[in-house]
Order: structure tokens, then C-alpha cells, then sequence
């Protein structure tokens, strides 16, 4: 007989579907069962507990996403079959078969003749239920493996007293469609709805967080006396919907991170309780309503927070030639090389000659929303050598001033700079092997978006944006 | 819930229909499906043949997955088994478990392990089985001399026909032969089709495919040796057949062993000829969209097992809930429904990355550019809302705004929502190959570093997988986004 758990909310037609494919009576049994449902859609959740329930199905489970590759799952399989029928009978095994030999589809097959021809004792034939719980989680996954998986059970002894039973557990709907004419019987589980999050939240974190010490200790320290059980539940379950009604168009309907939120805001939330407000659920959200406001899912500082610091904020530890040499990469990528001239040239001209003219229309969409463009090498340094500010050390006029460079030349810390920025994966190149530095066909582009730049550039005081205001 | 204790003969009733539904019953009890029927006997003839007039045979059998290949060829050898089971046995490979190299173990420890449950028989012992043993070459060529020549005693100076009589059928079932036909060599079909011809021991191969053009795959030489048997599956061809089928799949042949079994298939077939039925109305939207026997079995198999009676069991086949909730079940993850789980601002998301790639020429799109277009569509929505004026309360330090404009969310913020998509499969990265076929291809491709990790998050490439004219038609009317489903 088979019983169903109790705590499983929204999950009815799912326990029945299982208990329909997942009993002991090996006749009329599915080799292969399939369980779909994009993440945190209860699928571990609801088969533990169904196994829970009816502790008299033999169940093992394997979690392929930390077995990567196809021939540790394999052995992995083999061990843990091995190990969960020497558990349950010991007095039957004989001889052990090595999992790390089977290195072959087939020598599983021969592994699990084996294993399962020691048990050919047995009075009654029985069901061994393997759950692979993700089985599209395998890294190094291939169309053809899974067709391995649902052929197994036509070439072990159909005769054997243990019959291997396989369930899967997918999320991906697509991987499942490509096995669609093999006509497995397959269990949807479908996302939760935002009234089902609630309600699953309130059942599975109203208890741990009444009981946990912060809002313990605020409760005496704010000398909250009369205040009963089913008011800290109502507390707890209201927080919880607050969070869930913040916070789930940014999560979707991930009951995972919507817990994360619960944990990561409690302590604030529960340092604004007072002997007022804890009865009036409105004057509480009122007083802890930035908590609401921002996600705050970052371990950088929010910008707006960080003004309030007034301190200059730096994004990386470069070099200043380092610095420029990176405005003057993000320039060349989203620039036209055609309008250079109109840009950056300053001298005064000796002979005659007319400047660029410049872009005439603006642009349609904006480039920095696109992938950067490649340069030549030659570009970089130029705009480089018109962005640098060299200070004049000398007093103009003197002779010394005749010697001194008016302008950067590409020396060898420049180029050692730019050689760092390209390690450091912030310049990159066309091809990502064997790269020939000095070839020039070689061709150059940017890596870093232009949040990042925006810093850079505002850390050395250049204001890159003017460049970019009249696209 | 009061659970009360089933009804034995129910139970063993229902015991029995379910093992029908899988094909479970002892050989003599299956019944097999009148359409397949011509394609039994002829399985029949062909491994009679074999096994008791000791010819040697090779043919395909070519039919869709599900048409019942493996089932027919299980079948009858059990059938036979009974009878003739000293006299063949039967080896089994894969063509997706077994590789070119393996099925040659595969073959010897199969072999190995059938003669010794042969030699157990006849008491002979003398036989050495160690066939599996040693080297590729060595396990080969052992199986080839195996078989090539007589090998059951070495009494090969006996009366020849003494010899003909001990003489043991080696079966042969190839599923997915095909894998075995590849582009290069096919040594292993080779040697088995050649044995068919030349071998003293009657050799009978079934391979089993789902390519109608199998003779294709195979080299010519291969060919030449294959005796050019091909037996393509039956299909069902009309709906009365598919019902008839359905019917044949439910009925209880048994009339008097079990007390129910009788109303139970005059039931059925009163529910299967009435063409108002539920239960007809879904054999027909089955014909019409799968025409699949196992489909219906996976829906039909919860609601037979959740029955506790067989009043309830009729009324749910009257009503066939269970099996419309089933059809309901399998859908609930596909687009539509995916898209109806969207929480609002991942449907924003998703909106505005359709009308991006619509504006784009060649439908690919960015993170940058979507959340620009998302911004555009949260200001334009703000622009028609109409703002009621600041008002001043009582309390002169806090100003109560009545905000009723929509959230706009940050860029940081949204990338949450960017990742949410793609792993609901909404956004794929542009030239994304997806699954790989074969191991050896994953093993290439974990090897080689994609241009689209290497570059920054904002800037990488992706297309949709739905694009605004589908999700026109998904979002409802009431919805706020509706009015930007269209550019």
C-alpha cells in the first residue's frame, strides 16, 4: 500500500502520478520514469519525500552535476546499486565487483549481471529504484548517453530477483523533447505560482524564524511583553509576504532566492520592531521600508551609498599609463577610425590643408551597446599619445624646453602596459591561441563595458563621455 | 481519506489488466496486436527455421521507435523457449550500448555465459569457456573459430547427422544496427553476415532499426552478404484499426477468472464504439495527433492504478479526468506555460528583447541594447499614467507621494532577471551548437574557449526563442505590456 507524505503543498496530481510508476511490484513497473520541472520546482523535494513515506521501496540516489563526465557516472551508478543491496542483504553477497572497471556502457551492463546474479536467492522479486536527480546537470552531457540510459534494462537478465528502475530528474524541456518518440512516461512539474510561493514560504520558514535569536532578543530588549505565539507567526508570515510581494518580479518564481532574501533582510527587518509597531503590520513595513526598496544583492557598495563616503572610488589598481592606455582601447573600438582626425587633432597646420569635417548625422543606435570593433595597433598608440597629459616641467621658453617631449612617446613602459592589460583579459585579440603580438595582421580590441571605463576615466579626470555625447 | 482494503478479485483483476498495459504476462498469455499479427508469423517462420531446421538467415526489421520491434522478437523467443530451449541461444547487443570494440566482448561474455547454462544441461564440463578472456584480437578470434565451425564437442568424426542434431542456433538481435552500419569498416557485420553465409553453425541475425534506408548504410560487401530480408514494421492505418487496437489493449481475454472481467469488456467496447464518449473522443485526438499506442498507455496506466473499484474505475473512464489531467500535465512546461509563470518584470524583459531582435536586422540582440529598450518602454508606460499631485499632510515633514508609476529597476538589478531567461531557455547565445551528438564532440568542444565567455556580460550575443508575434498571442489583453507586444 502506498502512502503519501503529508507536508507536500500544490503537489497532488505529481505524488499520484509517481505512486503510479514508483511501487514495489516489479510486473507492472516502467523501466524508465522521467520527472521534468525547471529548477525549484519541488521535484527532490516531493520524490525524498514520497520515499520517506514508503520506507519499503528501495531507492539510491545519484547527483550526475558532481559526477561530470559519463564514465564516472557510470561507476557511480554500479557503486552505489552495490552498496545499497549489500546494506539491505548483507548475508547474500559474495564477491565484490570493482566500479572503477567499468569504463564501458557495456561493462555496466556486465557489473549489474553480476551484481544482480548474487541475489538470485531471494524470495520475491523486487524494485530497485535509481534516481538521477539532474541528469542535464552532466557537464560533459551528449545527445547519445541518455539513449544509453533508457536501453539498459533490455539487456540485463530480465530474469534476475532485482529489477533496476531509473528515474530522472531534467529540468531542461528540450533535452526531454529530443527523446519524445520513445513515449517515457514523463511527470511535469510546473513552476509554482506567486500565491503558491507564499504559501510554501510561510509553511517552511514562519517556525525558524520565530524561533530565531535576533527577533528573541529584540522582543526582551524592546520590552515587548503581552505579545502571544500566533502574534510572532503573523509577524513572521507578514514579513514573508512583504518579501515575496518586493521581491518576486526580480526573482521569478525561484523559491531559492526569494529564501535568500528572507535570511539576508531578517536582522534589519527585525531591528526596526518596537513596542509600537509590532501590532501595526503597516507602521512596521513604514519604518523598514528601504529594506523593500533595494535588492541589495551585490557585495559591492550601492553607488548611491557610496557618494555619502566621498571617497574616490577606484575600480582597478592600474597604472595611469595603464588607465589611459584602456580609455584609449574603449575610444578606438567604438569610434570610427574616420573621424579621428576631427577629434584629436590639435596642431596648428604649417602647410595647407583642410581638417575633417566630421560625422555629419548622428548615429542610429548607440555603439557602446554593441561589441567592440578592432583596431591596429598603430591607432591605439596615436589616440593614446592625444589623450596623455604631460606636464611641462620646464619653464616655457627656456632652451631645457626644446629637449623636452610635448607629447607621450610609446616607450617601453607602454608597452609593457599594454601587454599587462591584455593578461589581465581587459584589451583582447582577434584569435585567443597562439597569438603573434607582433604580426600585424594582428588586431585589437577592448574588453571591459563601459560602466568600468566611465570609472577608470573618471579616477584620472578625463571625461570620456564628451566623446561619446555627439553620436 | 478512509482506506479501505481493496476488493482480492478487483486487485488481481487490476493486476492483470496492468501487466497487459506493459506487455508483462507470461509468453502465452500476451496477446499480440492483430495488426502485427502477419509480422509475428513471419518472425515466427524465420527463427523456427533457424532453430529447428538449422538455416541461417539475416533480416532487418525497419519500423518507428514504439512499433513493437524488440516486444515481437522478446515474444516469440519466449514462445520458443519453452519448447526448444536447448537448442539456440540468443545474444543481445546494442548499438547504442555497444561500440564496434565492445560488442565483441559483449558477444563472448554473452556466449561464455549462455554455454554455461547450456553445458550445465548436458553435463558436460570438458567444454573450457573462456572465451572472454585475453585480447581484443585473441576474444575475436576465438568467437570467429567458435563459430565458424562446429562447436558443440569435438566429435567431429561422429555421423554427420548426429552432428546436424547437436548443432546449437546462435541468435543474433542488433537494436539500433545502424550504429553499427557507420562510414568507416563495419567489420563486426561484416563477419556476422559472412558467417550467415559460410558458417557451420547456424547463425540467425535480427537487427532492428528505425532508418528506412538502412540498406544505404551499408558497404557493399556488407551488403552482399546480407540475405536482403527486410521486414518493415506495421503501422496502424485507420482510426477503426487504432480502436480496435485501444480495444484489444483493455479487454481481459480470461472471461472467467476474474468476477468482473466480463461487465469490465462489455464496457469497454459499449465506451469504444459509442463515438460520444470521452474515452473515444480522446482515442481520436490520439490518432489524430500521435497515432501512438504508448502515449495513451502513459496516460491511461495512473488512472487505472489509482482506481480502487471497479465502479470507480468505469466512472473514471467515463469521465476520463485523470487522463485530460495528464494531457494538461505534459504541457505545463511548454512555452506558453512558461511564459504564463513569467513574473512581470522577467515578461517585461523578455517583451522588450522580442522587440529588439525584431528591430535588429539580423534578430540578435544584447543585454545593453534590451535593457535600453526596457527603460524606453517603463518611461513611455510612466508618460501615459496620470501622477496625482503631491499632497501635503498634516505632518509637514513627510510628503506623501501617491507613486503610482512603475518601477523602473536598475541595470544590476535586471541582470538577475537576464540569467533567469536563459536558463528557461528563453535566450540562447548566437551560434550556440547546444547539446553535442557524440562524447567524442563534447570532449572537442570542452577543449575550445568560446569568443562568447571571454567578452563582458552586457556585450554578449543572444537571440529569442519566442519572438513578439508569438507573445502577441501568449500575454493576455489585460496585461499592461500588452500594448508593447507590437512595434
Amino acid at each position: 500500500m502506498i502512502s503519501y507524505p503529508e507536508d507536500v503543498l500544490f503537489r497532488d496530481y505529481q505524488l499520484k502520478s509517481v505512486a503510479a510508476f514508483v511501487h514495489g511490484d516489479p510486473t507492472i513497473a516502467c523501466p524508465n520514469l522521467i520527472i521534468q520541472g525547471n529548477s525549484s520546482s519541488g521535484k527532490t523535494y516531493v520524490l525524498q519525500k514520497f520515499f520517506e513515506a514508503n520506507p519499503s521501496l528501495i531507492n539510491a540516489w545519484l547527483e550526475p552535476i558532481e559526477l561530470v563526465s559519463w564514465k564516472p557516472l557510470l561507476q557511480a551508478v554500479v557503486r552505489s546499486v552495490q552498496n545499497k543491496l549489500k546494506i539491505l542483504f548483507c548475508d547474500l553477497a559474495h564477491k565484490e565487483c570493482d566500479p572503477l572497471e567499468v569504463e564501458e556502457p557495456f561493462l555496466l551492463v556486465k557489473a549489474l549481471w553480476n551484481i544482480f546474479s548474487q541475489y538470485d536467492s531471494l524470495p520475491t522479486d523486487i524494485n530497485f529504484f535509481l534516481v538521477l536527480d539532474g541528469f542535464d546537470r552532466l557537464q560533459d552531457l551528449d545527445a547519445a548517453l541518455f539513449n544509453k540510459f533508457i536501453k539498459f534494462h533490455e539487456l540485463i537478465n530480465t530474469k534476475s530477483k532485482i529489477h533496476l528502475k531509473l528515474i530522472y530528474m531534467i529540468q531542461d524541456i528540450a533535452f526531454v523533447e529530443r527523446y519524445s518518440s520513445h513515449c517515457l512516461p514523463m511527470i511535469v512539474f510546473p513552476s509554482y505560482s506567486i500565491e503558491q510561493i507564499i504559501e510554501i514560504l510561510i509553511f517552511t520558514r514562519v517556525e525558524q524564524l520565530v524561533m530565531s535569536n535576533t527577533l528573541r532578543e529584540r522582543i526582551i530588549k524592546q520590552g515587548v511583553e503581552e505579545c502571544t505565539d500566533e502574534q510572532f507567526v503573523s509577524v513572521a508570515a507578514n514579513y514573508i509576504k512583504l518579501i515575496v510581494q518586493a521581491f518576486h518580479s526580480y526573482t521569478g518564481n525561484n523559491i531559492n532566492a526569494l529564501n535568500d532574501f528572507i535570511d539576508f533582510k531578517w536582522h534589519s527587518y527585525v531591528q526596526k520592531i518596537t513596542k509600537e509597531n509590532i501590532f501595526d503590520p503597516l507602521a512596521l513595513y513604514r519604518s523598514s521600508i528601504n529594506l523593500f526598496l533595494t535588492t541589495d544583492d551585490s557585495f559591492v557598495e550601492d553607488e548611491d551609498n557610496r557618494d555619502n563616503y566621498n571617497e574616490p572610488s577606484q575600480t582597478y589598481e592600474l597604472s595611469a599609463i595603464s588607465k589611459y592606455l584602456l580609455i584609449a582601447a574603449y575610444i578606438c573600438s567604438y569610434l570610427g577610425p574616420r573621424y579621428d582626425s576631427n577629434v584629436f587633432s590639435r596642431r596648428s597646420y604649417l602647410k595647407s590643408g583642410r581638417s575633417s569635417y566630421g560625422r555629419r548625422k548622428k548615429m542610429e543606435t548607440n555603439p557602446r551597446y554593441l561589441q567592440p570593433s578592432l583596431f591596429h595597433l598603430e591607432r591605439l598608440f596615436a589616440i593614446f599619445q592625444a589623450i596623455f597629459p604631460v606636464e611641462r616641467t620646464t619653464e616655457s621658453g627656456s632652451l631645457a624646453s626644446l629637449r623636452e617631449e610635448a607629447l607621450i612617446r610609446a616607450n617601453v613602459e607602454v608597452f609593457q602596459n599594454l601587454a599587462e592589460l591584455h593578461v589581465l583579459k581587459m584589451v583582447s585579440t582577434t584569435v585567443t591561441k597562439n597569438i603573434d603580438f607582433l604580426s600585424h595582421k594582428t588586431k585589437w580590441k577592448v574588453n571591459v563595458p563601459w560602466e568600468i571605463v566611465l570609472e577608470v576615466a573618471k579616477s584620472v579626470n578625463f571625461d570620456i563621455s564628451q566623446y561619446f555625447s555627439g553620436l | 481519506n478512509i482506506v479501505r482494503p481493496l476488493d482480492t478479485d478487483f486487485r488481481r483483476f487490476k493486476h492483470h489488466l496492468l501487466r497487459q498495459l506493459y506487455h508483462n504476462l507470461p509468453p502465452e498469455q500476451t496477446k499480440v496486436f492483430t495488426y502485427l499479427q502477419g509480422v509475428q508469423q513471419e518472425i515466427e517462420r524465420i527463427l523456427k527455421q533457424a532453430i529447428t531446421q538449422k538455416e541461417s538467415h539475416s533480416s532487418m526489421l525497419v519500423g518507428p521507435r514504439g512499433s513493437y520491434k524488440t516486444f515481437l522478437l522478446n515474444h516469440e523467443l519466449d514462445l520458443l523457449s519453452a519448447r526448444y530451449h536447448r537448442q539456440y541461444i540468443t545474444i543481445r547487443l546494442n548499438g547504442f550500448i555497444h561500440s564496434e570494440q565492445t560488442a565483441i566482448n559483449g558477444i563472448a561474455t554473452q556466449l561464455e555465459e549462455q554455454l554455461k547454462i547450456l553445458s550445465k544441461d548436458f553435463k558436460d564440463s570438458s567444454k573450457k569457456t573462456d572465451i572472454s578472456s585475453g585480447s581484443l584480437t585473441e576474444v575475436f578470434e576465438k568467437i570467429l573459430r567458435l563459430l565458424d565451425s562446429t562447436f558443440m564437442g569435438n566429435n567431429k568424426l561422429n555421423d554427420e547427422k548426429k552432428n546436424v542434431k547437436n548443432k546449437i542456433t546462435v541468435i543474433f538481435i542488433f537494436d539500433e544496427i545502424d550504429q553499427f552500419a557507420g562510414p568507416v569498416r563495419q567489420t563486426l557485420l561484416y563477419n556476422l553476415f559472412d558467417m550467415v553465409e559460410h558458417a557451420r553453425v547456424p547463425v540467425c541475425i535480427f537487427g532492428c532499426t528505425t532508418k528506412l534506408n538502412i540498406l544505404e548504410y551499408l558497404e557493399k560487401r556488407v551488403k552482399s552478404r546480407f540475405s536482403q530480408r527486410i521486414i518493415y514494421m506495421p503501422q496502424i492505418e485507420n482510426l477503426k484499426q487504432f480502436r480496435d487496437t485501444i480495444l484489444e489493449l483493455l479487454t481481459v481475454p480470461n472471461k472467467h477468472e476474474y468476477r468482473c472481467s466480463e461487465s469490465w469488456n462489455s464496457f469497454i467496447e459499449r465506451e469504444l464504439s459509442n463515438e460520444k464518449t470521452e474515452l473515444y473522443k480522446l482515442v481520436k485526438t490520439n490518432y489524430d495527433t500521435f497515432r501512438s499506442i504508448a502515449q495513451f498507455k502513459n496516460a491511461i496506466i495512473p488512472l487505472i492504478f489509482s482506481s480502487q473499484s471497479i465502479e470507480s474505475l468505469r466512472g473514471s473512464f467515463e469521465s476520463c479526468e485523470r487522463v485530460k489531467a495528464h494531457n494538461r500535465n505534459q504541457l505545463q512546461t511548454s512555452w506558453t506555460a512558461k511564459v504564463e509563470s513569467l513574473s512581470d518584470l522577467e515578461l517585461a524583459i523578455l517583451i522588450c528583447a522580442a522587440r529588439t531582435a525584431l528591430k535588429t536586422k539580423d534578430e540578435t540582440l544584447n543585454f545593453n541594447l534590451v535593457y535600453a529598450e526596457y527603460e524606453e518602454m517603463i518611461k513611455g508606460l510612466n508618460s501615459k499614467i496620470p501622477t496625482i499631485a503631491q499632497t501635503m499632510k498634516a505632518n509637514e515633514n513627510v510628503p506623501i507621494v501617491f507613486d503610482n508609476a512603475i518601477k523602473l529597476w536598475k541595470k544590476k538589478d535586471v541582470k538577475n532577471i537576464w540569467e533567469n531567461l536563459q536558463n528557461l531557455n528563453f535566450l540562447t547565445e548566437r551560434g550556440a551548437v547546444g547539446l553535442r551528438e557524440s562524447a567524442q564532440a563534447v570532449f572537442y568542444a570542452s577543449n575550445y574557449q568560446f569568443l562568447g565567455t571571454t567578452i563582458p556580460f552586457d556585450l554578449r550575443v543572444y537571440q529569442t526563442q519566442i519572438d513578439l508575434k508569438e507573445l502577441r498571442r501568449v500575454v493576455p489583453r489585460s496585461s499592461m505590456y500588452y500594448s508593447w507586444t507590437q512595434l
